[in-house]
């Protein structure tokens, strides 16, 4: 029912709209919260977490914004459901893994999630196209402080809002914003970038956060201080990176296409061609071409398709995804076969 | 610690599969393999790695009266939060704050959270325990005899002093 809703709509952020579109896929804000009074979840009993999610469940029920959130018990999901939410980027892979007693509130855009019983209480996210740090911010200060009118947070003056992790205390705010970075992948200056964020404590993972290689090129980029800083002093410094690399890729795009303009085109064409007529396609494949293709369409080289349904089809070929649209569980062969004929139905 | 693909060379990779910044599975390569996996970017050290390294030594120092600390209201040991790297309950934050403070020191660089505040959160009682903390550091600093760093922390106070005395300021906005 409510799974099947989420599944026939496009999240709202992957629309590929949005400042910055062509290389931001995605600003997203998370904020850390407990609840006063109970134990955190790495040493809590099952009783103790069935009383933190009914208390959770109640108190969502009551909030202004409540009759906007689909409300998941994860124990009614299966392997797949759980999965799905997973490569919507609406819960995390620990929350698909553990089934106790957790839960997950989505907005019916899917701009909001609430993850209930993660390694936190609460785990509020927030997730908007391109680059939007301001209005993220805004938006899910609003969540929280809405939030904090029923739900009495664990705080201290010391030292912030209280999480089960001492790298998440204070502000408890990570931002992460998702960056396709084609250009610098082929030109090799991906290392350079990655250097010099990690020396400003900034750190970067793939796609789905969980693998180390960066599929289909893509890289988040987030913040890893929470404490002795204000939110805005977080953000602004967001606002002062992610602007560099963005024409550090820019810049990339150009020469590259200066330089070797048909080598480029060439295998942007290729990739193109492949996923048009492929019979059978893994996961990884489709990630690699589709990169070159969303690349191709940003450098004006590709024009008969858009930067939506690029961006959806990076997310609806994933194994669950597939599955659901299927309607089955599919076999790894299977879904190849399967994940050929929806890229070839959605590029033709 | 051999590198879990070629069971040969040492491991000197270690990366951790991370989602959402919860640790879910960790990777020890040696450098050959992280290099032919192509792996594109600095190996990230797990956080429970990272904090244990941070702890140790502290442990030893404090080992004594640390180690027998415990948290009356969840239960866990200062021994089993470096174990695990994650606090049993927010009293933690306060039974453990000796061994804790130096601790978010070396991983955020401060040890002062300086954003939003809770609406529910009295203002102040705030402003109070502020003052407090504050006092007690600044003992702490004439017992141990710096008293440049002393100077700053009388000037923090009087700030603060001044600050209540000044109606409507209570919300701190940057
Ligand atoms: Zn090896
Ligand atoms: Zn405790």
């Amino acid at each position: 029912m409510n799974m099947d809703k989420l599944t026939n709509q496009v999240s709202d952020w992957l629309k590929g709209s949005g400042p910055d579109a062509d290389i931001i896929i995605s600003t997203r804000l998370r904020l850390a919260r407990n609840i006063r009074g109970f134990v955190f979840l790495s040493y809590a009993l099952a009783k103790q977490r069935i009383e933190i999610e009914s208390f959770v469940h109640e108190k969502l029920k009551k909030v202004p914004f409540h009759d906007k959130l689909i409300y998941i018990q994860m124990k009614d999901l299966s392997l797949i459901d759980r999965q799905f939410l997973v490569e919507r980027h609406l819960i995390s892979q620990d929350h698909a893994k553990a089934s106790s007693y957790r839960a997950v509130a989505v907005e019916r855009k899917e701009t909001l999630s609430i993850m209930v019983n993660e390694e936190d209480h609460l785990r509020l996210q927030v997730i908007l196209a391109g680059f939007q740090l301001a209005d993220g911010w805004k938006e899910i200060n609003k969540i929280d402080t809405q939030m904090e009118k029923y739900i009495p947070y664990a705080f201290s003056p010391q030292f912030g809002y209280l999480t089960a992790c001492p790298t998440n205390v204070g502000t408890a705010l990570r931002i992460s914003v998702m960056l396709h970075l084609p250009a610098l992948a082929i030109a090799r200056q991906i290392d350079k970038v990655l250097n010099a964020l990690s020396r400003i404590k900034f750190a970067v993972r793939g796609f789905y956060g969980e693998g180390t290689q960066a599929l289909g090129d893509f890289y988040q980029i987030s913040n890893q201080v929470t404490l002795g800083k204000s939110e805005q002093e977080i953000i602004n410094e967001m606002q002062n990176v992610i602007p560099e690399i963005i024409k550090f890729e820019r810049n990339w795009r150009e020469k590259l296409l200066d330089d070797n303009n048909k080598k480029l085109k060439d295998s942007i064409m290729r990739a193109y061609g492949i996923l048009r007529h492929a019979e059978t396609i893994t996961s990884e494949e489709t990630m690699k071409h589709l990169s070159l293709i969303r690349l191709g369409i940003n450098m004006n080289v590709i024009k008969d398709t858009t930067l939506k349904k690029i961006n959806e089809l990076f997310i609806y070929t994933q194994p669950a995804h597939l599955q659901k649209i299927s309607k089955r569980e599919l076999a790894p062969s299977l879904r190849d076969i399967a994940r050929a004929k929806y890229i070839k139905a959605h590029l033709n | 610690m051999l590198c879990q693909n070629c069971q040969k060379k040492n491991a000197t990779v270690h990366l951790t599969e991370i989602s959402n910044q919860n640790v879910q599975k960790e990777i020890h390569l040696c450098d050959d393999c992280a290099h032919k996996q192509g792996l594109p970017y600095k190996a990230q050290f797990s956080i429970a790695e990272i904090l244990s390294g941070l702890i140790e030594p502290l442990m030893g120092k404090a080992i004594g009266e640390m180690a027998n600390l415990k948290c009356q209201n969840c239960g866990i040991s200062y021994v089993d939060f470096k174990r695990q790297a994650r606090f049993g309950c927010a009293d933690d934050y306060e039974v453990f704050k000796e061994g804790i403070v130096p601790l978010l020191e070396r991983i955020h660089g401060a040890t002062q959270h300086h954003g939003k505040i809770p609406s529910q959160v009295n203002q102040e009682l705030l402003h109070e325990r502020k003052l407090k903390d504050l006092q007690r550091e600044l003992n702490q600093l004439i017992r141990t005899e710096e008293f440049e760093k002393a100077a700053e922390v009388r000037d923090k106070i009087k700030k603060l002093k001044d600050k209540a005395t000044k109606p409507n300021n209570s919300k701190r906005k940057k």
